[in-house]
């Protein structure tokens, strides 16, 4: 059960972050905190189309659970409209884990996103897949969220995203989150809570 | 001689003391400001002033303080992951 739950933070720590890929040459820290687990990753967008990723996940509850993956982003394709744009992303992540009674061995991450946004609304769904010593655990998230005002350029920008989380691990149960995030500059962070009142905070910062 | 390097000088200024706008569709968020930012901040004196991104009307107006062609404008604005759809000069 601890291993079925230690899974789904894992897989839920890291899903539906903003654009996986950015602009050229550009730089995203990521980082989520929550009382007893944290998630930071670093990326460089080598190319319009790529980018390269370094991530940690610690989990303190789940035998002291950490693990190192590097992978390759990639956005697959982007339809752009006059006020709104749609992209399909994919990603590769292989590592490294251990834990605190020395058991360790590799992990392999795959995930499929594909989103769609305007100004005013945003959608996001993907489905991740985790190969975790030799099983596999699917997992399917889905996003929505609505600006209550739309900010112009270098402006504090708010929406409201409510977030679904399936995992059919994890007893088939339907995980609801809403949140805020917060965007300015080339700021991004989320703050909120699940259901069962776990807080979290997440930051991202481009440059 | 002296005349001749005038007309250059003054021929050389007015080529830079153009605003440019150009229709990139798409642009939606504050990404889309830093991308076009990162990709053009090398072609004016201050990202902040001279690169300005409306997500209203999908303009970004760029006050270049070099010379800028057409194909550099498509090339950074491809970097942002995005198209330019018009470009359109101003004195």
């Amino acid at each position: 059960m601890l291993r079925i739950l230690a899974l789904f933070i894992i897989l839920c720590s890291g899903a539906l972050k903003a654009h996986p890929v950015i602009y050229k040459d550009g730089w995203v820290y990521w980082g989520q905190f929550k009382p007893k687990m944290n998630n930071q990753k670093a990326s460089y967008t080598f190319d319009p189309n790529f980018s390269i990723e370094a991530n940690s996940l610690y989990l303190a509850n789940i035998d002291e659970y950490r693990d190192y993956k590097i992978g390759i982003n990639a956005l697959v394709k982007r339809w752009l409209a006059e006020h709104s744009q749609a992209n399909i992303y994919a990603s590769a992540q292989a590592g490294y884990f251990h834990q605190r009674d020395d058991s360790d061995g590799s992990v392999l991450h795959g995930m499929l996103m594909a989103d769609w946004e305007s100004r005013h609304l945003y959608t996001a769904a993907a489905a991740m897949l985790l190969y975790f010593e030799d099983e596999y655990y699917p997992q399917y998230k889905y996003r929505f969220g609505f600006a209550p005002f739309v900010a112009g350029m270098d402006t504090l920008q708010a929406w409201l995203i409510f977030e679904l989380s399936y995992f059919e691990k994890n007893n088939n149960q339907l995980e609801i989150t809403p949140m805020m995030r917060f965007f300015y500059k080339n700021v991004l962070w989320e703050m909120g809570s699940s259901l069962k009142g776990e807080l979290f905070l997440t930051l991202m910062v481009h440059y | 001689m002296k005349k001749l390097l005038l007309l250059i000088t003054l021929l050389s200024t007015s080529a830079f003391a153009t605003t440019i706008e150009v229709k990139v569709p798409g642009m939606v968020c504050q990404m889309c400001v830093q991308g076009m930012k990162k990709a053009f901040k090398k072609y004016v004196a201050n990202a902040d002033k001279d690169i300005l991104v409306d997500l209203d009307t999908k303009i970004v107006t760029l006050t270049p303080n070099t010379e800028i062609t057409d194909e550099q404008i498509k090339s950074g604005v491809k970097d942002a992951g995005y198209n330019a759809d018009e470009i359109n000069r101003k004195k």
